[in-house]
């Protein structure tokens, strides 16, 4: 079994153990994502499992799409990313989604959503711990 | 992050729930993207207004921050609706949609907005260079910066909507000086001058290319329109929000040497042409111009094009996206209009409304349209100008 245990910078507050998605391409919510089952362009669902990504693309409607999917039980338990822009900052906060950014992307590359993952994110500092 | 004693207040709860919520935000993602204080802005810009866009859930936020007693703070606009205001139109199809989208205009209305309905607000008020905006629409924030030097970042709808509440965003990004320098240098050697619909195709292969850069263009853009549809293509396919150029620049003050560059030739501008083109001109049910919004006199300077050219009648539609303000004014065209068989879409546009069923094909000179109508719609689109959309159509 494989460890890793990462310190990031937490933006949303949180604690979340749960499966992950590992996302690999940009993420645009608006558009890609759909907006009512939560379901990704390659079929993945985003519910109950924490999202990890390198980046999203940030339409201004983005805030609206997270926030909307939240309150359908329909987005991800949390969100770890590499680098994170305001429109995803902006829904994560709405939404009450536990966020961090930070992570490496060569760890992106070795994980998978085969791993779990507890996540403490107490901004501005937040611990990863994911285990495959 | 460095609050005032008056933000403290707002902070605490001290002017009420929503302007405490609304700060909230901004401190919150100021703080996660290390800005050092808020700035006081003089107009707020909110785009997602369109139910199809938010539907219910962006309903409610806006709605609750009318309950929790939100009021503008600042001259605050909003973007297009999905539906047509004032008049009828195509658009307004679904009962339920259309109580919906004038439930949220309702709230915005409510809240201090005034009625723009519009991507263009710097119609309605000229920014003045240097002056802070907090503006959502991609189009708007890039014009902007553009052609007016105001300074602004791309904020999501629910921040300028924070803003227009506060009168207050961020000290970040675009809003400081030294963030503002050009990046990469961009020569323009295409034979194509930068009238419709080649400026939004120049537009259409930057942003794809740079992404998220500052270009500098060493060209002179002919007309404030061209510079529209550049800024809007360029911030629809990447995230440029702030190109320099010879009429925003004095080339003597930056350092070339040091920039990466790029040269943007004939290829490059065929390229991106075949890439966006799905369709013919033969094949399309409409001609769709306006996104961003064309102005009253453009209305007017068709109408009159088709006179001088003793066009009865088009036999498929010219669509026009104007502000909704127009509404009213547009009653006074119905006969004509209908006669040439034109049709307004008086503060709506394309892109946010409901197109399904409506049309199959499309042709625009709008890059921004070329950009949206595949991905949101399934629409297929071919690019011409208007003078060959009236040439082929006109009888």
């Amino acid at each position: 079994m494989d460890i890793y245990v990462l310190k990031l910078h937490g933006i949303v507050e949180g604690v979340v153990r749960a499966k992950l998605v590992v996302y690999r391409e940009p993420l645009s919510f608006y558009g890609e994502v759909d907006k009512n089952t939560g379901q990704l362009p390659d079929g993945r669902y985003l519910a109950n499992h924490i999202l990890v990504l390198k980046q999203t693309r940030g339409s201004t409607v983005a805030p609206y799409i997270l926030y909307g999917l939240a309150r359908k039980q329909k987005a991800p338990l949390a969100i770890i990313v590499t680098k994170a822009e305001p429109m995803l900052i902006a829904g994560a906060i709405l939404a009450q989604i536990p966020l961090a950014e930070g992570i490496p992307t060569e760890i992106i590359e070795s994980i998978h959503d085969n791993c779990y993952a507890k996540a403490t994110i107490e901004p501005p500092t937040a611990t990863i711990e994911v285990q495959c | 992050m460095y609050l005032s004693k008056d933000e403290e207040k707002i902070l605490s709860g001290e002017e009420g729930e929503a302007k405490q919520l609304a700060l909230k935000l901004i401190v919150r993602v100021g703080e996660a993207l290390g800005a050092q204080k808020l700035i006081d802005i003089v107009h707020a810009h909110i785009s997602g207004i369109s139910y199809d866009n938010i539907g219910d859930e962006g309903l409610q936020l806006i709605r609750d921050f009318w309950e929790k007693g939100g009021r503008t703070s600042v001259f605050s606009t909003f973007n297009p609706a999905g539906i047509s205001i004032g008049i009828e139109s195509p658009l307004n199809t679904d009962k339920e949609y259309v109580k919906k989208q004038l439930e949220i205009l309702k709230y915005l209305k409510l809240m201090g907005f005034k009625e723009s309905y519009t991507c263009t607000p710097y119609e309605i008020r000229e920014p003045k260079p240097y002056e802070h905006l907090a503006w959502g629409e991609s189009s708007a924030v890039a014009v902007a910066n553009t052609l007016y030097n105001a300074y602004t970042n791309k904020e999501g709808g629910p921040l300028a909507l924070a803003s227009a509440l506060v009168g207050k965003t961020y000290y970040w990004g675009l809003h400081l000086e030294e963030n503002r320098k050009p990046n990469i240098l961009v020569k323009y050697k295409a034979s194509y001058k930068l009238y419709e619909p080649y400026s939004g195709l120049l537009g259409y292969y930057i942003g794809k290319t740079l992404g998220d850069a500052i270009p500098f263009i060493d060209i002179h853009f002919p007309t404030k329109r061209s510079i529209i549809d550049y800024a809007a293509a360029a911030a629809s396919t990447g995230n440029i929000i702030l190109t320099k150029t010879k009429n925003n620049t004095v080339g003597r003050d930056l350092d070339f040497d040091y920039m990466d560059k790029i040269v943007v030739d004939d290829t490059e501008i065929k390229q991106v042409l075949d890439e966006v083109s799905t369709a013919t001109i033969d094949e399309v049910d409409i001609f769709f111009t306006g996104c961003p919004h064309k102005t009253f006199s453009d209305l007017l300077n068709l109408i009159e094009k088709l006179q001088i050219l003793h066009i009865n009648r088009l036999t498929k539609p010219i669509w026009i996206a104007v502000p909704g303000t127009l509404g009213r004014k547009l009653k006074k065209l119905t006969k004509i209009l209908v006669e040439k068989n034109i049709q307004v879409l008086p503060g709506s546009c394309l892109v946010v409304s409901r197109l399904r069923d409506l049309v199959n094909a499309v042709a625009t000179d709008s890059l921004k349209t070329a950009f949206y109508l595949p991905r949101r719609h399934r629409v297929r689109v071919a690019i011409t100008t208007l003078d060959e959309f009236i040439k082929h159509y006109g009888r």
